[in-house]
């Protein structure tokens, strides 16, 4: 009876396990970007930002205006394009679902910027620095599955 | 048997219980006198009689209960671990087997899904930078670990990206 017992926890937990690891491969993972003009000008945060607030104060700007956003979705191994408002292209490849994690290669290509990173799911990293119409481009990155 | 006994054996059973009136009493009597077959019928009868009261107050005399059906389910509960469990019979110690298995195993699934919440809440807007280059302007990683801020930061000039 014991042995029937252990028996049927392990095939639970090694058919969990196969479970997670297949869902894993197969996941698909929503990307969200939202672009923003930071300048020193007045003007504040945009209402738009609200959710971003406590991540853009860190960049010591007095003006955070909403340009766009756009959100894609994509399993592991596929390549998302977004195009930005300054004429460049941002290059999202979707690399591993590794959970809680989802790694990321992203490159802008004028601006020659390569990364590779991984985020936790509903994790949001900042990427900016190029010029654009007298402030900088900030893009925030979401990714989620 | 005379062709009549047939009318006496129907009657016996009633002589017997003591349900005849004493005219139909008399007359089985006077049958009986002179018929040995009906005798000897009215005996098997009477033994019969004497084996059912016996077993039924054995089963009486070991239960205080009233009910005949009663008595009887009692002895079989008392007698349950005696039972011999059939082949392929659902038993209630597989049952009590199954259910806490089927307890552990929920348990189990309650405290994975529990693990897999807590880590998901604690790596809540977690970024871990691995590798980041620049061709054109110098680069920067800044984490705020209060706000779990992280950003990548280029330090173009002016003329390093075309402006629009």
């Amino acid at each position: 009876m014991v042995k029937r017992f252990i028996l049927i926890l392990a095939f639970l937990f090694l058919s969990s396990g196969l479970v997670v690891a297949q869902s894993n491969f197969s996941k698909e993972v929503n990307i969200g970007i939202k672009v923003i003009k930071a300048s020193n000008e007045r003007g504040g945060i945009d209402p738009q930002l609200s959710d971003l607030s406590s991540q853009l104060v860190r960049l010591n700007y007095t003006s955070y205006q909403f340009l766009m956003q756009d959100s894609k979705t994509g399993v592991p191994k596929d390549e998302l394009f977004f195009n930005l408002p300054d004429g460049d292209v941002l290059r999202v490849v979707l690399l591993t679902v590794d959970e809680p994690y989802i790694k990321l290669y992203v490159a802008i290509k004028k601006a020659g910027l390569n990364t590779n990173f991984k985020i936790s799911n509903h994790g949001t990293v900042i990427v900016g620095g190029n010029k654009f119409k007298g402030g900088s481009l900030v893009i925030a990155i979401t990714a989620s599955y | 048997m005379a062709v009549n006994c047939k009318y006496y054996i129907e009657k016996l059973s009633a002589y017997l219980d003591n349900e005849l009136n004493s005219r139909e009493k008399a007359d089985v009597e006077l049958h009986l006198e002179s018929c040995m077959s009906c005798r000897e019928y009215l005996n098997d009868l009477k033994q019969i009689q004497g084996y059912t009261q016996d077993l039924y107050g054995r089963v009486r005399k070991n239960s205080h209960q009233d009910s005949l059906w009663a008595n009887i389910e009692a002895q079989l509960n008392d007698n349950e671990s005696e039972l011999i469990e059939l082949p392929g019979s659902f038993g209630k110690k597989k049952f009590a087997l199954w259910i806490s298995s089927a307890v552990a195993a929920c348990l189990i699934l309650l405290a994975g899904f529990y693990a897999y919440y807590a880590i998901t809440k604690l790596n809540q807007n977690q970024c871990i930078v691995t590798w980041v280059e620049s061709k054109k302007a110098p680069v920067m990683v800044y984490k705020d670990k209060s706000t779990n801020t992280t950003i990548i930061w280029m330090f173009s000039d002016e003329n390093s990206v075309s402006n629009t």
